[in-house]
């Protein structure tokens, strides 16, 4: 028997750990943990994307003329209130009451029907109230048919409480006033989404994967404007995207992890990060792979060029 | 008194004296597992007692590792083994998923951290076999930890495994047919972890398609040959 050294208790001669006052007397080997990087992974796209150079340049100039006439949102405030006309690139088909479009990537977006609990099946299967407006205005108008007028509709955000077992990439004391954007219900008239900092006197606090990636919202989206209580992107947050330009920062602090706007480089060359007073504008091109930190010292911001 | 000598049992009702049992966190065969208090202290630790010996808390003994529960104190008895260790405070992915599936970001997550505790334990030459979201735990500061060695054995090349161990679902074709189990065993079942975060489901009813699915698919290979090879490379994979 010997006496631990810390309490005096006595232990056994050969204890690691001492009972009494749970302190552990051994000296234990730390397993080093270090995470293998992405580095030999960006070789190979970095390469083709060189050689790749000189042919997107010609597709640029083609799909530059293209753009406009495949971009049909989805809502019914399109431009084109009857899109009976195809042009090139695009198929058309049409059923009883819904129209779908095709272009040439293949992705299809219809326009909005009154489908009220379309997030029932999401991966964020909670069982809480996960629809909510944050305004309230007056009410949405049914629409099965082709619309022919342009119908003003409020931007419903889906949301659920932020839980326990979530990646905040900063740490945050969580409250149950705290909830997460998962997704949007019906595509924003303009393509301009306004982020709301509370709902439900609920504050906001993160936007998740795949909140705007639904195939009926992400190619309507243009301009997103994030409020200060925002504190996180998630990966694939504005997946697909391809038609958002421009991102508003409130806050003066955020985090956005790499990978939040997976995909839009597919159309979209430039996307302009505006932060808040202390920050200047600045044209971003979308840097892949990258997680960047905006403080109040801008200068932290470390995009880099798309190739 | 020399500690060989008495049994598990006559140790546990003298650890009483300090500690006050919270609950009983498993009671199956003859292993139990007890979460304890110190009575003054007030801090929670976690007492196995296991019928033999079990070599892996010897290796965590003497190691400090994120992705599993530090192992105080290893104590073999006449009649068994009885194992001191960190109580890690939080749920397990399979309480996590009660309130909804994984999303990728926090799925990867919890399959990164698993295979940092596999590789460890496979370096060491170990097994897990029994990998599944119960025996993962999320600790409060967002800690992803490995539990539960009771079915972790040392690889066995010459031996076949006699006993079908494992749980259903995750149990690879060799773990409950003839072949032996090693580290690819272990690939299997994370496999079939990571399907089940994302899905809900296991992979032979539904796979994710993308880049998850790839990944479930090759974990899941009936052939051991076909899957990934170690826990490094399901990591990177990832």
């Amino acid at each position: 028997m010997k006496k631990c050294p810390f309490c005096k208790a006595e232990i056994e001669d050969n204890a690691s750990f001492c009972l009494y006052c749970m302190t552990p007397l051994k000296e234990k080997q730390a397993v080093s943990v270090s995470e293998k990087t992405n580095k030999s992974k960006m070789f190979i796209p970095f390469l083709i994307v060189i050689l790749a150079v000189l042919l997107v340049l010609g597709v640029l100039i083609l799909a530059s003329d293209n753009v406009k006439k495949d971009y049909a949102p989805s809502s019914a405030t399109s431009d084109e209130s009857a899109p009976t006309t195809a042009t090139s690139g695009k198929a058309l088909t049409e059923t009883a009451s819904v129209c779908t479009f095709t272009d040439a990537q293949g992705g299809s977006f219809a326009p909005e029907t009154s489908t009220a609990q379309s997030k029932s099946d999401t991966i964020h299967n909670i069982p809480i109230p996960t629809k909510t407006t944050h305004t309230t205005k007056s009410p949405v108008e049914n629409s099965t048919s082709m619309p022919t007028a342009p119908v003003v509709k409020d931007t419903i955000y889906f949301y659920r409480q932020a839980k326990y077992g979530d990646d905040f990439s900063v740490s945050y004391p969580l409250s149950e006033n705290d909830i997460v954007i998962t997704g949007v219900e019906n595509p924003a008239p303009d393509g301009k989404y306004i982020i709301p900092n509370s709902i439900d006197g609920k504050n906001v606090l993160a936007i998740t994967s795949l909140a705007f990636s639904e195939e009926n919202i992400c190619k309507t989206v243009k301009q997103i404007v994030v409020p200060a209580s925002v504190k996180t992107i998630w990966d694939d947050a504005f997946a697909d995207c391809n038609n958002m330009t421009d991102i508003y920062l409130e806050g003066n602090s955020i985090y956005i992890e790499s990978g939040a706007f997976a995909d839009i480089s597919k159309r979209t060359r430039t996307l302009t990060i505006h932060c808040s007073a202390d920050c200047q504008d600045r044209n971003f091109r979308y840097y892949k792979n990258s997680a960047s930190y905006y403080g109040a010292d801008y200068k932290e911001w470390n995009g880099g060029e798309l190739t | 008194m020399t500690l060989n000598k008495i049994s598990c049992e006559e140790y546990i009702t003298k650890l009483f004296n300090t500690y006050k049992l919270v609950s009983v966190l498993a009671n199956r065969n003859d292993c139990k597992t007890l979460r304890l208090r110190h009575k003054e202290i007030g801090r929670d630790i976690v007492l196995h007692k296991l019928p033999k010996h079990n070599e892996i808390y010897e290796l965590l003994l003497n190691i400090r590792c994120k992705y599993l529960p530090e192992v105080y104190e290893v104590i073999n008895l006449s009649d068994g083994q009885i194992v001191l260790e960190e109580y890690i405070d939080g749920l397990t992915v399979a309480q996590v998923m009660e309130s909804g599936r994984y999303h990728r970001r926090g799925a990867k997550k919890v399959l990164k951290s698993v295979c940092f505790a596999l590789s460890f334990l496979h370096n060491h030459n170990f097994v897990h076999r029994d990998i599944k979201p119960e025996n993962i735990m999320v600790s409060t500061s967002g800690r992803i930890v490995l539990i539960d060695f009771n079915t972790t054995r040392s690889e066995t090349p010459a031996r076949k495994d006699t006993n079908v161990m494992g749980t259903a679902g995750y149990a690879s074709p060799e773990q409950i047919g003839i072949s032996k189990s090693d580290s690819r065993t272990d690939i299997y079942a994370a496999g079939v972890l990571l399907c089940v975060m994302l899905t809900g489901q296991h992979p032979s009813e539904k796979i994710p398609s993308g880049k998850m699915g790839r990944v479930i698919k090759k974990c899941t290979n009936i052939n051991p040959r076909d899957r990934y090879q170690s826990a490094e490379e399901l990591q990177s994979a990832l």
